[in-house]
């Protein structure tokens, strides 16, 4: 992301700056603010980046970082859907091994024997 | 057959209106189906039908009204589904029934008005619910039945009039959130089916009332609080609920506490309780952990050596605003802010040397602080009246002359100074017309 494309990113913005990018965005897109070493850069998204998910509210959408360990995407903060390479998946969780009762099945942990 | 190897389609904001059936045909391994922020009116009755690997399904930001009783049919593996910013007046109980692998669904910013009984019925993999920015008015008694996994129920700004019972069933609920509703009182044994429950939100309701025995029995439970439900007379009784770590309890019409309370809370942090109309203390030994203690604005009229006494981490003792007339010679050495203003009738002198680790102080008087503040010029008064020139100690002190009124840069070292070598900082702080002796 360089501060020379600004205007190209600014196109799907309702308010814009240099310097900061996007601050609003039209209703139902998400705005992701891309940290950029001291500050933020925003951009307006229809689905957030890898490590965050989007949350609709009655005043903006935002991307928000999933909080769940070692978590690729997530459905809201602690429930995570993909779990980064290593890790595997079992009701919104990442492990490093699956639980007892449960066995791995590619990314996941499934139930049963 | 290219279709086998599509995992991830992206067809958010397209300005689609409708799918029609066989439009996904041959695609039996795509995983995520992106069809956000387009215009659907209503799901598609029988696009998705051969799609029988898709594991998420966003339809979120459309204007969805409708959903087919049929349109999931074929999903059996789908495991989470955004339909939040759309346009449903009712939980799409009907299609929802054959999703039994979905384990996260959020219905948040619709129109629904009510839950009805058995709604998620077989959603028995369901984790997380979010209901939150509807219009929910009701809930039926059993409208959760059936939800076995559910650890997270986010049913926030809503309109709620009643406590939702129907939360009885869920036996593995961790996360409740009722935030911002209209419900005034929370009935006893209200939690008494969620054992696991860990975190509870539902700051923002006009409750009145809390049942003496709501928050019994919720051995998961870290954090309590409940701000101006006025009816509440009487300190619940939290029997079972020893993990909680943080309680607060203001506004209330609390006139005492159980002797009982820190054999019931071990792990008590914090403790505000402030704004309530307690008159008496019991002894808090045995809160071993509490570092904040707020009781503000009650009608304590004594504390006795007992109360606070040897609490290995105390630092915030808040008795501001109280009927305190004295204090008891108790060594309070972890205690790093202590609030007693607003106690008119306190009018002794704090032995100093009972609080070394001592940083703010709020005192009902100016002089109160002399104690406090290193001055070498006027001599500390607990420094004075040990040296036996007279008992009256402050009493008969000097009065600060108006060149020293800067009193922060007057600093004294010596050896044999019992004041804390660190910085105080006391207030009233006294002054030309707050002296250091009563006039």
């Amino acid at each position: 992301f360089t501060k020379e494309n600004w205007q190209q990113d600014c196109k799907s913005c309702l308010e814009c700056s240099k310097e900061n990018g996007c601050l609003r965005c039209p209703e139902r897109l998400f705005l992701y603010l891309h940290r950029d070493g001291m500050s933020h850069h925003g951009l307006c998204v229809h689905s957030c980046p890898t490590g965050h998910f989007g949350l609709r509210g009655t005043d903006a959408n935002r991307c928000i970082k999933c909080k769940a360990q070692e978590c690729e995407r997530c459905f809201d903060k602690d429930f995570c859907t993909k779990c980064k390479g290593g890790f595997l998946l079992f009701k919104g969780k990442c492990f490093s091994s699956c639980p007892d009762g449960t066995f791995p099945h590619s990314t996941d942990c499934v139930e049963g024997c | 057959s290219n279709g086998i190897s599509i995992l991830l389609l992206r067809l958010a904001g397209n300005e689609l209106r409708d799918i029609p059936k066989g439009a996904f045909e041959g695609l039996i391994n795509l995983k995520v189906l992106m069809l956000q922020n387009n215009q659907l009116q209503e799901v598609p009755g029988e696009a998705f039908q051969s799609l029988r690997s898709l594991h998420s399904l966003r339809l979120d930001a459309n204007h969805i009204s409708r959903v087919p009783p049929n349109c999931f049919d074929g999903l059996s593996s789908l495991r989470h589904l955004w339909l939040d910013d759309n346009a449903l007046t009712e939980v799409p109980a009907d299609a929802l029934r054959v999703l039994s692998s979905l384990q996260a669904m959020t219905l948040a910013l619709n129109k629904i008005t009510h839950i009805p009984d058995r709604a998620f019925a077989n959603l028995s993999s369901l984790v997380v619910l979010h209901v939150s920015n509807n219009r929910v008015l009701s809930v039926g008694k059993h409208s959760f039945d059936g939800l076995r996994s559910l650890e997270t129920l986010d049913l926030n700004y809503n309109r709620l009039e009643e406590f939702p019972v129907a939360i009885r069933s869920l036996r593995t609920l961790k996360e409740l959130g009722f935030h911002h509703n209209n419900i005034k009182s929370i009935p006893g044994n209200a939690f008494v089916g969620n054992p696991s429950l860990v975190t509870i939100f539902f700051y923002d309701n006009p409750i009145h009332f809390v049942g003496r025995s709501a928050f019994q029995h919720l051995p998961e439970l870290r954090t309590l609080s409940l701000n101006g439900a006025t009816d509440i007379t009487e300190f619940p009784d939290l029997k079972g609920t020893h993990s909680l770590e943080r309680l607060a309890i203001t506004g209330a019409r609390i006139t005492s506490l159980p002797s009982t309370l820190c054999a019931q809370l071990p792990n008590l942090q914090t403790l505000d309780l402030s704004h309530n109309l307690i008159q008496t203390l019991p002894s808090l030994q045995g809160c071993e952990k509490i570092r904040m203690i707020d009781l503000h604005h009650n009608q304590i009229q004594e504390v006795r050596g007992d109360t606070f006494g040897s609490l290995p981490s105390l630092q915030t003792l808040d008795l501001s605003s109280n009927k305190l007339s004295s204090l008891p010679v108790v060594e309070l050495h972890t205690l790093t802010h202590l609030k007693l203003a607003g106690n008119v009738d306190l009018q002794e002198l704090l032995p100093v040397e009972n609080f070394p680790t001592l940083r703010v102080v709020e005192m009902p008087y100016a002089f109160q602080c002399c104690a406090f503040l290193n001055w070498e010029k006027y001599g500390s008064p607990s420094r004075r009246s040990r040296n036996g020139s007279n008992d009256q100690g402050l009493k008969e002190g000097l009065i600060p002359s108006p060149a020293d009124h800067d009193l922060e840069n007057v600093s004294v070292d010596s050896d044999d100074d019992p004041l804390p070598h660190h910085s105080v900082q006391c207030s009233p702080t006294p002054g030309p017309f707050q002296p250091c002796f009563r006039l």
